[in-house]
């Protein structure tokens, strides 16, 4: 059937075209559910097949579809290429290649360079009423194509891309530039550890400006958190220069209205980031008076939070201590 | 840590430790416990001061069970190691504490908590079975008795006993202890490493007759420890001159099968001590007493009573491991029905 489908991807009617890429989003969907990965070798779909030295292989509808996606990928990004075509239409486009990606996970390596263009024209434009959902959609393919293929395959792409996605990160329609982020989070997940990018200051200081006006909208805000944990993570180099001893945690450590998101953020940076005795010390205060607060929401994430901060006080002053004795040594010899 | 930092945090901390929101107050005593590990100086006055005594109650509350029972023990155990002097305190203070309702005493919670202060300064362990002999007029049941009688003495409950199996583990710890450090240190001989473990023995034999299930339920697991701790200490006394391991298993193992064979009306509770052997015995020492277990074991898989059927089928699962191509196919033969789930 899938063949069938793709031959018919480029359907001269546009609601014919429409209804196929909806149809092959629910093949797609169901071959995520019933596919038969090789955990489950017995289930429905499965068939085998003799090669020509005589050994069996398995067919399964993953396989099937792996073979099919070059055919796929040619058919549709033909059709969103085109500079007249709808927004509806390549909104639907966009869906079915995220949809593609949530099944076989860096499948299209190949076309990144016309991805890239594609997303550059729709991102160029701001986003309107009626266009926003498209910007919100093509980010969202774009979050799953960073996180889910390895970097050489769109670093090309990058100089072409990384302008445009900046440039949306400062829009203000709330989901448009928390899909912004998102993407901006995927990136720098997927090349950790980034050093020398100009685009990853920019990336901080849209975040700095987002956490320190209070007329952020909610989610941007924490998107924007959530990019401050992803910058100590993924640049350290950058965030240490531009931090200037991390005017950023003043605006994610505020007492006032939500603090989940960012108790989440100072959790896994204490966790996993090289951070200094200040920093903890900082946020161990911040996190006492968050348990000040009254009701209960959100007090296990900050008494786990806590136990980290602390349990990372004492790494800390071990490195110190070892600097220290590492240094006298050298002075002795 | 700074001090002023942990000025402010002890204080909110506190409001935590409270019955009210057990989840929270888990989380509260767990931090605890990390800031006496990380700051014991500065942490442990603060908490003595300020903490120590809701933490009783909170040991006391039949309600604490689980993780809060686990943080409450890590609090316990980590503000012993803080300051060792504090150990006699915390003991004498869980067991002469007079809660007003009885009732709402969680006697294991206190063994269990006493247990970890012994584990986290073992050299209490002496002073604190000696303490707690004094009160007891039967010795031989000591260590089974000593976490259960000065309780309900001290909280003047009518009930005599209150016990469950898996507190008795604790214990067992302590007095594997002794045995060991007198082998070690001492070079006493093995009559007399080996004949407090036959007081214990004898003692909870005797029990196996007792009108209340728990304490019997105790008692059977009590039976199943002296091979647990000699076959413990036989690992690591095993440089010293004569085998103690060899010699406890011949004093106690033919009783317990003896009991299993011939003996009725305590035939599932000696079951229950032969699976505890089973259980922790390790595999190459379960090789030795496979032969002697196997036939009183396999004879009671077709008992008529569904208790005594399933302890002893628990114990054939264990020794077939012990060597499958021997016992497997006996087990296949002869009850075909094992194979059928």
């Amino acid at each position: 059937m899938s063949p069938i489908l793709i031959s018919r991807f480029g359907d001269r009617e546009e609601t014919v075209r429409l209804e196929i890429w909806a149809t092959y989003v629910t093949l797609l969907t169901q071959t995520r559910l019933y596919g038969g990965g090789s955990q489950t070798r017995d289930s429905v779909g499965v068939k085998r097949k003799r090669t020509p030295d005589g050994t069996d292989t398995e067919e399964t509808s993953y396989t099937l579809l792996q073979s099919q996606v070059p055919a796929l990928a040619k058919a549709l990004l033909n059709q969103l290429k085109s500079p007249r075509t709808p927004p509806a239409t390549l909104q639907a486009g966009f869906g079915l290649l995220y949809t593609l990606l949530q099944v076989l996970p860096g499948s299209l390596s190949s076309q990144a360079g016309l991805i890239a263009s594609i997303s550059k024209a729709i991102l160029s434009q701001p986003p309107s009423t009626s266009s926003s959902t498209l910007h919100i959609s093509c980010l969202q393919f774009n979050s799953s194509f960073f996180s889910t293929h390895p970097p050489p395959t769109f670093s090309n792409s990058l100089p072409v891309l990384t302008p445009v996605l900046l440039k949306t990160l400062g829009e203000k329609h709330p989901r448009v530039a928390s899909e912004a982020f998102k993407a901006f989070s995927s990136l720098l997940g997927a090349l950790k550890p980034i050093r020398g990018q100009d685009w990853v200051e920019f990336v901080y200081e849209e975040a700095v400006t987002r956490l320190a006006n209070h007329a952020t909208d909610a989610e941007v805000r924490s998107c924007a958190e959530e990019i401050v944990g992803d910058l100590w993570l993924c640049a350290p180099d950058t965030v240490h220069v531009k931090g200037k001893g991390g005017q950023e945690w003043e605006h994610v450590c505020r007492s006032s209205g939500r603090t989940d998101g960012a108790v989440k953020v100072v959790t896994r940076v204490a966790r996993e980031a090289d951070v200094t005795e200040k920093w903890i010390n900082g946020c161990v205060e911040w996190a006492t008076k968050l348990l000040t607060k009254s009701g209960r929401t959100g007090k296990a994430d900050v008494f786990e939070c806590l136990t980290i901060l602390l349990s990372r006080s004492v790494l800390s002053q071990l490195v110190q201590i070892q600097v220290l004795l590492i240094t006298d040594n050298h002075r002795q010899i | 840590m700074p001090a002023n930092l942990l000025r402010s945090l002890i204080p909110q901390l506190k409001s935590y430790v409270s019955t009210t929101d057990i989840s929270l107050q888990s989380q509260a005593l767990s931090l605890f416990a990390l800031l006496l590990q990380l700051s014991p100086k500065s942490t442990f006055p603060e908490v003595e001061r300020e903490v120590l005594e809701d933490v009783y109650n909170i040991a006391y509350s039949p309600h604490t069970s689980g993780a809060a029972l686990d943080s409450v023990l890590a609090f316990f155990g980590a503000l012993v190691e803080a300051d060792f002097q504090i150990a006699t305190h915390v003991v004498s203070s869980l067991t002469r504490g007079t809660p007003e309702k009885a009732k709402e005493v969680s006697y294991p919670n206190v063994a269990k908590c006493v247990a970890q202060v012994v584990k986290s300064y073992q050299a209490l362990a002496a002073g604190v079975i000696a303490e707690f002999s004094k009160t007891l007029k039967v010795r031989p049941q000591v260590v089974m008795l000593f976490r259960l009688t000065p309780f309900t003495e001290t909280f003047g409950s009518t009930r005599p006993l209150h016990c469950s199996s898996d507190s008795w583990g604790d214990w067992s710890f302590h007095v594997r202890l002794d045995p060991t450090r007198q082998a070690n240190g001492h070079s006493k001989s093995t009559r007399s490493d080996m004949s407090p473990q036959q007081e214990v023995f004898n003692g909870a034999i005797e029990l196996f007759a007792s009108d209340q299930e728990d304490v019997r339920t105790a008692a059977a697991f009590a039976a199943g420890q002296p091979f647990f701790l000699s076959l413990s200490s036989h690992n690591l006394t095993s440089s010293l001159p004569g085998n103690i391991a060899i010699g406890n298993l011949n004093l106690f193992l033919p009783f317990i099968v003896h009991l299993v064979k011939q003996d009725d009306s305590k035939r599932l509770l000696a079951l229950h001590a032969l699976k505890e052997v089973v259980t922790h015995t390790s595999t190459s020492h379960l090789e030795n007493l496979a032969e002697t277990l196997w036939v009183p074991l396999f004879e009671n898989s077709e008992s008529a009573d569904e208790s005594s059927r399933g302890v002893a089928a628990a114990c054939i699962g264990k020794l077939i491991t012990t060597h499958p191509a021997r016992y497997l196919p006996q087990v296949h033969v002869c009850r075909p029905e094992f194979f059928l789930c």
